[in-house]
């Protein structure tokens, strides 16, 4: 399988390595083939969401070329994509906002009601499983709410096969942190 | 002294944009001998350092600060979290010796308003975590019908050209402002002052595939519209 692992984090954060590391092991261990990317040193404009990837270069991001398009290829071709970020006001980074935001050529023009609420349609037929982590200093449940609503309502948007969600939180031991990145990746299939 | 409100405007967009639109028709509001206002495009401010320096200390000295973004994937923006945060850095520097208060306005282009809702809540949570005192938030969908299809200057667009179509919000504006006036929590039903279009989402989603067959013959992209230019995951996961 192969897997894009993307490490929201603002700055160098070490808890968020730990993370992003076991999720690197146990993916290889599984015999997976993990791409990571650590999104604070890539070059990425915002998408200024004027849809000229929708009419005028169908699928294909306009802006100029930098570490985005090359997320949004590796993104698509992914069998899963695995997201950590930190929970920021119960949502995700800037960083991770940026990366997300650019999928707007992911969809094409063409709005049609799915879930009960009105989306535009998928481009791409085969789309990766979903795993969003949110990496948070201590317990708060309004924020853990709120991220989990914001993932689901994305993961609504994206149509994958299978998606995940956890907290990670940094007081858990290396063995808790272990145990429930397996169980996120057996959630989405990519872990016996 | 006067009241100073700041209003962000987190759009990626350099200017024009229907958060730029709806902010300001609060803002017009507003404009009396008693309140002194200000907008600051943040994807203008963060070009710079020094104008980022100067945004962050805008936002410092005021009474007000409004948020107008437009909602993606359930989220404000990316630059408008970066404002978020850079501010709220700020505020941990140097504490502001007056309670400011926090309104946002969440503009998407679905007709429907859950996912403005939960934008809305990161903004309620961000004003909890940085001691700004929440006044209240308003969601407004559909402003694809807001778009000046007249090629002028977008800095002249308003609110009251768009006609029948914009009037409910203009009303829940009309109520952001008055609460600002009144120095009180935004009015609203429920959680958030959230407004739809005057038409049933099934005529919303037909007018704008009509729209979008146009703008694909002029570009001349019809037959390519549905085009998958990158590849795909290999068929063999799942099996």
């Amino acid at each position: 399988m192969e897997i894009l692992l993307l490490n929201g984090a603002d700055e160098q954060d070490e808890f968020a390595e730990v993370v992003c590391r076991c999720f690197e092991e146990i993916s290889e261990e599984m015999g997976h083939e993990v791409t990571p990317m650590v999104l604070r040193n890539m070059e990425m404009a915002d998408c200024p969401g004027d849809y000229e990837c929708f009419i005028k270069t169908p699928g294909l991001c306009t802006l100029a070329e930098d570490d985005g398009h090359r997320l949004l290829q590796q993104w698509t071709k992914s069998h899963l994509v695995i997201a950590v970020t930190p929970v920021h006001y119960g949502g995700f980074s800037a960083h991770l906002n940026r990366a997300t935001d650019r999928h707007l050529s992911g969809i094409v023009p063409h709005l049609e009601k799915r879930n009960g609420e009105v989306h535009f349609k998928i481009r791409y037929d085969r789309l990766p499983s979903l795993v969003f982590v949110g990496l948070a200093a201590e317990d708060d449940e309004e924020k853990e709410a709120v991220f989990r609503r914001l993932v689901k309502e994305n993961a609504s948007m994206f149509e994958p096969p299978a998606w995940a969600m956890g907290i990670i939180k940094e007081t858990m031991a290396r063995e808790g942190i272990a145990d429930e990145v397996a169980r996120l990746l057996q959630k989405v299939g990519a872990h016996q | 002294m006067k009241k100073k409100v700041v209003l962000l405007v987190g759009s990626p967009k350099l200017e024009g944009g229907n958060s730029d639109l709806l902010g300001r028709y609060l803002l017009k509001q507003l404009d009396n001998e008693t309140i002194e206002t200000q907008i600051i495009r943040v994807s203008q401010a963060l070009q710079s350092a020094e104008k980022t320096r100067e945004m962050t200390k805008k936002a410092a000295t005021a009474d007000w600060l409004v948020l107008s973004f437009p909602n993606y994937m359930s989220s404000p923006p990316a630059l408008m979290i970066e404002t978020m945060d850079l501010i709220y850095s700020d505020f941990q520097k140097t504490p502001s010796d007056k309670q400011q208060k926090l309104m946002a306005i969440c503009s998407g282009g679905y007709p429907g308003t859950a996912s403005l809702e939960t934008a809305l809540e990161i903004c309620r949570l961000y004003a909890k975590e940085t001691g700004l005192r929440w006044m209240g938030g308003i969601g407004i969908a559909g402003t694809a019908v807001l778009e000046d299809k007249s090629g002028g200057d977008p800095a002249s667009h308003s609110l009251e050209k768009a006609g029948f179509m914009a009037k409910k919000m203009m009303k829940a504006l009309d109520l952001g402002a008055a609460a600002v006036i009144k120095e009180e929590p935004l009015a609203t039903t429920g959680r958030y002052q959230l407004i739809k279009l005057p038409i049933p989402d099934w005529m919303y989603a037909m007018i704008g595939n009509r729209t979008f067959q146009a703008m694909a013959k002029e570009h001349n992209s019809q037959e390519r519209l549905f085009e998958k230019p990158y590849a795909e995951p290999s068929q063999l996961y799942p099996e």
